[in-house]
């Protein structure tokens, strides 16, 4: 079940228990995104991140069913952290596990992407020199 | 009334998060639009543009989608989640 929340998460707590849902469990693939200290030539001071609360829950649901049925995985894990967040904190955790660690890989790949696209979340930028939303895709 | 939402740089240019319109039987997501903007005063390209999304009671419509009274309406600017 995909988290959105505004506290931080543990990486090594949820990595472990999402391990310990099954015993064929070979590989743990995870991406962690976190906040780094510049965007386009400016100094980063922080992100805030708003979501449409309902829409963004449901899709980060779908889009973990999507990843088990699309990829040979035996499970995954969305957790998106919102409100404002500082450099260096982590913003997102997607974590797939699976047999064998290729597919691992390539699931994880693929739900970030597809979450990028699909999920109500809007991040506003604030530098040095004031702030704006992020409405591209890099 | 059906509710429409605003988000983010969507909400900054209308100078509101949600408005209120009465239906009265169903009228394109097109059509509600367009009332909003004239009652905000605001360019129509706020609410309807290439860039925009759209949602229908947390379901994605195109702007041809039939909005009735009980409907939430969501206009969603471009996405940017993740890192």
């Amino acid at each position: 079940m995909a988290r959105l929340q505004r506290e931080d998460f543990d990486v090594g707590a949820e990595v472990r228990a999402l391990v310990k849902k099954n015993k064929r469990t070979g590989a743990a693939v995870t991406f962690l995104g976190v906040v780094r200290d510049f965007s386009r030539g400016e100094d980063i001071v922080k992100l805030d991140f708003k979501h449409y609360a309902g829409m963004a829950e449901k899709e980060l649901n779908r889009l973990e069913r999507a990843g088990a049925e699309r990829f040979d995985i035996l499970d995954c894990l969305i957790v998106h952290r919102t409100g404002e967040i500082m450099v260096n904190e982590n913003i997102v955790l997607i974590i797939v596990t699976s047999v064998s660690r290729n597919v691992a890989f390539e699931a994880c790949g693929w739900l970030i992407d597809e979450l990028k696209k699909r999920v109500p979340i809007w991040k506003n930028e604030f530098t040095s020199t004031g702030r704006h939303w992020v409405e591209d895709h890099p | 009334m059906a509710k429409l939402r605003f988000f983010a740089s969507v909400e900054e240019k209308m100078g509101m998060d949600m408005m209120e319109i009465p239906v009265d039987g169903s009228i394109s997501a097109r059509g509600i639009l367009g009332l909003a903007v004239k009652r905000a005063g605001v360019d129509p390209g706020v609410l309807i543009n290439n860039s925009l999304l759209y949602a229908v009671n947390h379901e994605t419509v195109d702007l041809d989608h039939e909005v009735v009274d009980s409907d939430e309406v969501a206009v969603l600017p471009p996405l940017s989640g993740g890192a």
